[in-house]
């Protein structure tokens, strides 16, 4: 590897999220001056957000001057592959889990969401993909209905 | 300094009360069950288990909660060495040397390291608080608001410099933390970052936030791998392998002091607790040890400092909640919960005319600590089934499991939507190699910064002279700025050094 020649790289996924963080920091401190600029409502918002924006302003420099070697650089990306969406899928999953919770309760969207993780990450046995989901749906919601003081909302169980 | 009377009196305490013994085994497994799995914090199982209490006479409630506690500051340790998710906040440190270990197959002996560490811990905890109550609690109630909150703000910093190589990433994910915390109403009543979010009035739901950014997002970056161990051999758990970790432990005793000591300290400051001490700890171990590049290579040390400081911190916070009714955290705050269901008022006035009973709960407790060990060692081989659970069955389970967690601790639905959010943030966290703890931490102290940093503005009507009055301060502030300069001066010493690193344990 050819270590004497580098070339820039930076990684703009980072400056994105980065940015975000600062984003919703300003965000924070704009709509908490619009409620009250008196010093006991902005005491510790204003100066952490001030230090927020001064640490985004040395990760945006670090990141601008990132470098890695050339040989790196050209080196080819890696090939895409179905299973690069498995994470992705996932959280999709686990999101309209959560609307699911919403809509109608723990049990159905319990199962659907554990059957369709199962079949998400190469499982195929239909006694895995749809038995367990069953068994442990019906194990934990009525271990928490025992447990907790109040309902848990529910369609069937 | 111990009243010899009230030994006396805690003694027939516990020879008379047979329902504190029965209570003490199934609080105990409790909370290893409870610590150990991730998203089930050990106030959260604490809380789960409160109601039952009301069925039980005022000390043997406190026996099985503390044994729940107990319990808890070593189950988090499982997950957290065999997963690298930490069971609980307070095992946080426990993940830079304990998953490494078992990365290379040295688990069991991790998980022997963690146990022994736990033990000695929690009895050196309550060892001091049994010698220290009294002059502990005149010195904690010296502590103003700004020296509590120096000692939050150089907790957070630390955490911070833990990670040398991205100090800036680290700061932005501790402040970044803090705002979050603060969210909703302040001490001095304004109401402000619900963005119209009626959820929000109170501020973010901790638990399910904290939930979110430790499980989902570890568990997000499981997906598409088959076990938590890849090699077979490596997920075998061996008894002798495990009883030669409980060994190792005692080839580090000053570890385990230093360790416990940072414990208690840290433990009897209020809104610190565990979940801070632990990375204390394991930073002060790592800046002292000859070889600190070994550490996060799965270096026995920082599992024995992280395990010792964690489990005595609960002698210390009890500390605070026994002399002065002041809670250290979410388990002393159901401790405080479970004082008020048996109508009794934690304080000096409890101390002063029970303290027969304030005997019998520390006493109670050590011998909590040494059915740990045995019953430690018999859990480690269940809770350690997980590393043979398939991945692809685990990762939906456990989030499963969290959600229905987030659910009890709010009651609605906005816990779940915390959990979601959250874990989505974690994941983009670990993703641009944030330092998570330092999130989490900043969300946990977010609140008492702000508060303590009110009390003092008003206190000093915004004099900055004021900190010259206050000594204990000003020590904190240096180590907080010392903690801060520490990465910098460590990089600049390591340029002007050449000479690897070697690697424990490798």
């Amino acid at each position: 590897m050819n270590e004497d020649r580098l070339v820039r790289s930076t990684n703009w996924g980072h400056v994105a999220f980065a940015t975000f963080l600062l984003v919703l920091c300003l965000g924070y401190l704009w709509e908490s001056a619009s409620k009250s600029t008196d010093t006991e409502n902005l005491l510790l918002v204003l100066p952490a957000t001030g230090l927020a924006a001064l640490l985004y302003l040395i990760l945006l420099f670090q990141e601008l001057r990132a470098r890695r070697s050339a040989d790196e650089a050209m080196e080819a990306p890696a090939p895409f592959t179905w299973s690069k969406l498995k994470t992705p899928a996932i959280m999709f999953l686990f999101g309209l889990y959560m609307l699911g919770l919403t809509y109608a309760g723990f049990d159905i969207p319990t199962f659907l969401f554990i059957a369709g993780a199962l079949a998400v990450q190469g499982e195929r046995r239909p006694l895995i993909v749809f038995g367990y989901p069953a068994v442990f749906t019906v194990i934990v919601v009525w271990g928490m209905q025992k447990l907790l003081p109040f309902p848990i909302p529910t369609l069937l169980l | 300094m111990i009243d010899f009377l009230a030994v006396s009196g805690a003694l027939d305490i516990l020879s008379s009360n047979w329902t504190a013994w029965a209570v003490i085994i199934p609080g105990l497994l409790l909370g290893l069950i409870g610590g150990s799995m991730p998203g089930i914090s050990i106030s959260m199982t604490m809380a789960i288990f409160l109601p039952l209490t009301l069925y039980m006479d005022f000390f043997s409630a406190v026996m099985f909660l503390t044994a729940i506690f107990t319990g808890g500051g070593f189950g988090g340790s499982v997950p957290a060495v065999l997963m690298n998710i930490p069971g609980t906040p307070s095992a946080v440190a426990t993940t830079f040397d304990g998953y490494p270990m078992t990365q290379q197959g040295r688990h069991n002996e991790a998980l022997g390291l963690a146990l022994f560490a736990s033990c000695i811990g929690t009895l050196a905890g309550y060892v001091l608080l049994f010698l220290l109550i009294e002059p502990l609690s005149i010195a904690v109630l010296r502590l103003g608001p700004l020296e509590m909150l120096v000692v939050a703000l150089w907790g957070l910093i630390l955490i911070a410099a833990l990670r040398g190589r991205h100090v800036a990433r680290g700061l932005m994910a501790g402040v970044f933390g803090v705002l979050m915390g603060t969210l909703g109403m302040n001490d001095a009543g304004y109401l402000r970052g619900t963005f119209g979010i009626d959820v929000l009035l109170d501020g973010v739901p901790t638990i399910p936030a904290i939930m979110g950014l430790f499980v989902a997002a570890q568990l997000f970056n499981l997906i598409g791998r088959d076990y938590i161990v890849a090699d077979e051999g490596s997920r075998r758990m061996s008894f002798r392998l495990i009883l030669a970790g409980v060994r190792e432990t005692m080839r580090y005793p000053g570890v385990l002091l230093r360790g416990s000591a940072i414990g208690i300290i840290v433990g009897a400051v209020p809104g610190v607790g565990s979940s801070v001490s632990n990375l204390l700890s394991y930073a002060e171990t790592r800046r002292t040890d000859p070889n600190p590049a070994s550490f996060g290579t799965g270096n026995p040390k920082g599992v024995v400092a992280a395990e010792s400081a964690n489990s005595s911190s609960e002698g210390g916070s009890m500390a605070t909640l026994l002399a002065l009714g002041i809670p250290g955290g979410g388990g002393t705050a159901i401790l405080l919960a479970a004082f008020a269901t048996h109508n009794i008022v934690g304080g000096p006035k409890f101390l002063a005319d029970h303290k027969d009973i304030v005997y019998a709960i520390i006493f109670g407790n050590f011998i909590q600590a040494l059915l740990l060990l045995g019953i430690g060692l018999a859990f480690i081989h269940v809770a350690s089934g997980i590393v043979k659970v398939p991945l692809r069955l685990l990762v939906p389970s456990v989030m499963v499991l969290s959600s229905f967690g987030a659910y009890s601790i709010t009651g609605n639905l906005s816990g779940p939507v915390t959990l979601l959010v959250f874990s989505l943030l974690g994941w983009l966290l670990a993703r641009y190699d944030y330092p998570v703890a330092a999130t989490v931490v900043g969300l946990l102290l977010g609140r008492l910064v702000e508060s303590e940093l009110l009390h003092s503005y008003q206190l000093s009507a915004g004099e900055v002279s004021f900190l010259l009055q206050r000594p204990v301060a000003m020590v904190f502030l240096f180590l907080l700025v010392a903690s801060l300069l520490a990465p910098f001066l460590r990089q600049w010493r390591g340029r002007s050094r050449i000479g690897p690193a070697t690697p424990v344990g490798g």
